[in-house]
């Protein structure tokens, strides 16, 4: 099977992209992890997961209006690719195909 | 609604630096929103603290990496880019010929006056430290303490220097010199030359001190006792050519000497300033003289100790006090170790005859030459500033180009390099020009040598603070203009820029008055030292030290010299004293017994030994009593104080008729005298003894009938002749010696005067140039004025009012600290002028009318300018 090259923060933001569908952008995506999840995520680290992703081809960005909080600055705004989508894709399918073979009621470890 | 508060600007200035230029819009906008949403959530000041932390997350190389561009752009010191700003900055010297004039003339008088006082602040600071075992040589220090304040000695016994070098083995070496108590007469063939700058030394001196030799050799050129060794001055004066000197005969007195050696002229940073060196050993005329050499009591010797590296000097100091415990017999001296380098600075030695430094005057100069220095830089920064609008299209142009910023600056700052060498170039040709002058004032020997380290890193040194100080400012200025603005016209600069060069202007003119204001008052102080009455006469009188061997042998010497004196036409009156009354050093204490005198109390007194003629010649009063008789026999254990000794002595009235011992003679104090100042002004009036005592007497003091000084002197030459033909006749006027007691202060006013010169010259030139520039740039302005109806006086002092407000602004800036610092300097006199208003008020005005003249040129010039000629261009 070909191997994806995506680490799990990238594969959060990256799925975050797709569920925004064209409106995320460092700062919304930052706020939502930090939602959605439990951790503390900064505006840098987001940033620099972005530039992965376009780097690697699976996000495309276009520049959005600019608004007054922003000090008249424009929004980088991401869209996920179709590779990046066929990508998220494959790590799903792989996922579910590998779930299918844990049993309903696993013996479990006592520590 | 109220304004969305910003994020910290220095924050944001950081980031706009830091990050790529294509990224910056998306960063920059995300960290805004989350600044406003954070202010809403958690207040301003965390917010702000947030904004750091986030931003310095973006320190990282993908968001730093800028993208590549598709141009080139040449590293800006590229050889091309170089040749480039030169022709600029040549094309644009040329075309602003005047205002290229005034900078090149103010940097080169700047770097000239800086240059020269570096010099000789160098020259201060590095005393005697060019000795290759500078920092392991030490001079002996000797500490008695009798009573009160210490006394302490520069000179040291000849038999501690042999006990140190035997018994101390930390000692690497030891060499002395003593400097004869007369100047030497050595007869060179037929011709008798007096040498002050003589000295006797030890066969160790040349390996402890650097020589250079040009003829003969360090290691054995005081082989012989019957050795001399001459500078190359010296030798020339003698025989002509120093290289044929070695080898040839002199007799000092009756002793033969050979000149072994011949060696470069004193440096000016050395404490030696002996031209004829001679063995110790030759100064002994007989086995008397070296016995009393020898003798612990006598400190005739000044000796230096070589110590082995990481010797603690205290310990050293300790053996040698030992020394003096054991062998002297004496507890109350203590030895001490003075590094050779602080020797130049070290004032406190009752008899050190080395020429010394005071710190004090060096900071104070080097402070002159650092503000002469700004000054001259202030005009280039004032005038290129001034001028940016000229340059600002080239600016402009340039950058649209593509020139970075920093490409600017290294444009602008060349070209501040270049007009700098310019004027060190003038300013290398004042200093030569001005150099012999320099020279002959503070009696010194530098000079122009190019093969010198010191004096390029000097010039390199004013040339590199020249350039921080004048270039980068106008530099980083003119960098900074943007090229929309500028190609758009207008007023490219801003508000700020101007009140800038004002302040400039200010401080320029402060530290112009300032200095005048010092030199006026160091001149009203010594105009004060001089014309104050010191409490005696002195007018027409000279003085003449008789040779010590002679006084020792009794008073007839003495009495022979004066009776021939007195006998003489045209001579008023003769007497005598122990002291110079202009400068009495002889002080005592210890001997003194008197009535009501605490057992516990050994006052420090003057004392001055004097005879029965001695009031009338210098007219000294007396409060109480009388003066000394000749026809009192008893009066030569009588006593006269002066006021301050009655009163530091606590004697009771009445004074006159209470005993008193003095010098183990006990007599009664006869007489009271009035206060009279026997020492510079700058120390109170000590108690003084006076006593009649003949036998001290070593100096005759003739006074003249006006108008017979010339036949006098001829008349007391031939006395002295006939009685001493071995001996040169020496005389000083007392007016002389007393000018001499002031002689720094003296100087410092006259280089005070000099650079307070130099520095308004250089302040008037920079006004000067912004008065041209201002007129230059309101011609239209005042064209329009004229034709309104406005007189020639509106326009003048339209132009005028500016500059004068500053130099307002300057006077009363300037006036507070010259008066601070000038009652600090009078603070050093013990009699001193009242701080005199009028020298401000005077100052002040000095300043307004030369500000004035500078620019009435340029404004009357203006205003009278047809109207017509300004105007039809438009």
């Amino acid at each position: 099977m070909k191997r994806t090259y995506l680490g799990e923060f990238e594969e959060i933001v990256l799925l975050l992209v797709a569920a925004l569908d064209g409106e995320g952008y460092g700062l919304g995506l930052t706020h939502k992890i930090n939602e959605e999840t439990d951790r503390a995520v900064r505006l840098n680290q987001v940033h620099a997961a972005l530039h992965r992703l376009q780097e690697k081809g699976m996000v495309a960005s276009r520049l959005g209006d600019p608004t007054p909080e922003r000090g008249g600055r424009r929004k980088l705004l991401f869209t996920v690719t179709a590779y990046g989508y066929q990508t998220l894709q494959d790590i799903k399918n792989l996922r579910t195909q590998l779930w299918s073979d844990v049993p309903t009621s696993p013996n479990l470890a006592i520590v | 609604m109220t304004p969305l508060p910003k994020p910290p600007r220095l924050a944001d200035r950081l980031l706009e630096w830091l990050v790529a230029p294509h990224r910056l819009e998306a960063i920059q906008g995300d960290l805004h929103e989350e600044f406003a949403y954070q202010v809403g959530r958690v207040g301003l000041r965390r917010a702000q603290w947030r904004y750091w932390r986030d931003l310095l997350g973006f320190a990282r190389p993908w968001a730093v990496k800028r993208l590549p561009t598709d141009y080139s752009s040449p590293f800006f010191l590229h050889p091309d880019m170089l040749s480039n700003y030169l022709k600029i900055a040549w094309r644009n010297l040329v075309r602003q010929k005047l205002y290229s004039l005034i900078n090149l003339c103010g940097l080169a008088l700047g770097l000239a006056a800086s240059v020269l006082i570096l010099l000789w602040v160098q020259n201060e600071l590095s005393f005697d430290s060019y000795h290759r075992k500078a920092n392991t040589t030490y001079r002996v220090t000797n500490t008695l303490k009798v009573s009160g304040e210490p006394w302490i000695w520069s000179s040291s016994p000849l038999v501690l220097g042999d006990l140190a070098q035997r018994q101390i083995p930390d000692v690497e070496r030891i060499t002395r010199f003593k400097k004869p108590w007369q100047p030497i007469n050595f007869r060179v063939h037929d011709d008798i030359f007096s040498e002050e700058n003589s000295a006797f030394i030890d066969s160790t001196w040349f390996a402890c001190f650097d020589y250079e030799f040009l003829a003969g050799s360090a290691t054995h050129a005081l082989d012989e006792p019957g050795s001399v060794i001459l500078t190359e001055n010296k030798a020339r004066t003698w025989f002509g050519d120093p290289q044929t000197a070695v080898g040839k005969t002199v007799l000092m007195d009756t002793t033969l000497l050979t000149v072994q050696a011949v060696v470069r002229n004193n440096r000016p940073n050395s404490s030696f300033r002996y031209d004829v060196l001679v063995p110790i050993a030759a100064s002994f005329k007989s086995a008397a003289d070296r016995k009393n050499d020898l003798d612990w009591n006598n400190f005739n010797y000044q000796l230096f100790l070589q110590l082995k590296p990481g010797t603690s000097t205290a310990k050293i100091g300790q053996q040698l006090t030992q020394f003096y415990r054991a062998y002297k017999k004496d507890s109350t001296l203590t030895a001490s170790l003075l590094p050779l380098k602080f020797i130049h600075f070290e004032t406190s030695f009752q008899n050190d005859e080395l020429p010394k430094g005071s710190r004090n005057t060096v900071w104070m100069l080097g402070l002159v030459g650092l503000v002469i220095l700004i000054i001259a830089s202030i005009n280039y920064v004032n005038l290129s500033t001034a001028l940016a609008s000229q340059r600002a299209k080239e600016v402009g142009v340039k950058k649209i180009i593509g020139a970075g910023r920093g490409a600017l600056f290294g444009q602008f700052l060349i070209e501040s390099t270049l007009l700098t060498v310019l004027a060190l170039g003038v300013a290398l040709l004042l200093i030569w020009l001005s150099l012999p002058l320099f020279n002959d004032f503070t009696e010194n020997q530098f000079s122009l040598d190019l093969g010198n380290g010191t004096l390029w890193l000097l010039l390199l040194g004013s040339v590199v603070a020249t350039v921080v100080l004048s270039g980068v400012y106008p530099a980083a200025l003119l960098s900074s203009l943007l090229p929309v603005k500028v190609l758009k016209g207008g007023n490219v600069l801003s508000l700020s820029n101007a009140k800038f060069r004002q302040g400039l202007v200010v401080t320029q003119f402060a530290a112009s008055i300032i200095l005048i204001i010092s030199t006026m008052i160091i001149f009203q102080q010594l105009r004060f030292v001089q014309s104050k009455d010191p409490g005696y006469q002195r007018d027409h009188v000279f003085c003449l030290q008789l040779p010590f061997s002679k006084m020792m042998s009794g008073t007839r010497a003495i009495d022979v010299m004066k009776r021939q004196l007195r006998e003489l036409s045209g001579v008023a009156a003769v007497t005598s004293a122990n002291q110079p009354i202009v400068n009495n050093m002889s002080s005592h204490s210890g001997s003194l017994k008197w009535a009501a005198k605490p057992d516990d109390f050994t006052p420090a007194v003057s004392q001055f030994s004097v005879e029965p003629e001695f009031r009338s010649v210098f007219d000294l009063k007396l409060t109480a009593g009388r003066w000394f008789r000749r026809d009192m026999r008893l009066d030569t254990a009588n006593v006269i104080l002066n006021e301050a000794a009655v009163k530091s002595l606590g004697l009771k009235a009445p004074v006159v008729g209470q005993w008193f011992e003095f010098q183990s003679r006990r007599g009664q104090i006869i007489g009271v005298t009035q206060d009279f100042n026997f020492k510079s002004l700058h120390e109170k009036i000590d108690p003084m003894v006076l006593f009649d005592a003949p036998g001290w007497h070593a100096y005759i003091f003739t006074k003249v009938n006006p108008g017979a000084t010339e036949r006098v002197l001829a008349d007391a030459e031939r006395i002295w002749k006939a009685s001493y033909p071995d001996k040169p006749f020496k005389y000083t006027f007392l007016d002389d010696s007393f000018a001499q007691l002031y002689k720094t202060e003296q100087k410092a006013g006259q280089l005070f005067n000099v650079f307070a010169g130099i520095a308004v010259l250089i302040s008037c030139l920079g006004l000067f140039g912004l008065a041209t520039f201002s007129a230059e740039r309101r011609h239209r302005e005042i064209g329009v004025r004229k034709v309104l109806g406005a007189s020639v006086q509106n326009i003048v002092a339209l132009l005028s009012k500016d500059f004068l407000k500053l130099v307002l602004v300057a006077i009363v800036i300037a006036s507070p600290l010259a008066w601070y610092a000038m009652n600090r300097w009078l603070q050093t006199f013990a009699y001193h002028v009242a701080m005199p208003w009028w020298v401000f008020v005077l100052a002040g005005l000095l300043a307004v009318v030369t500000a004035l003249l500078t620019i009435s040129f340029q404004s009357i010039r203006a205003a009278l300018t047809n109207p017509v000629k300004s105007l039809r261009s438009e």
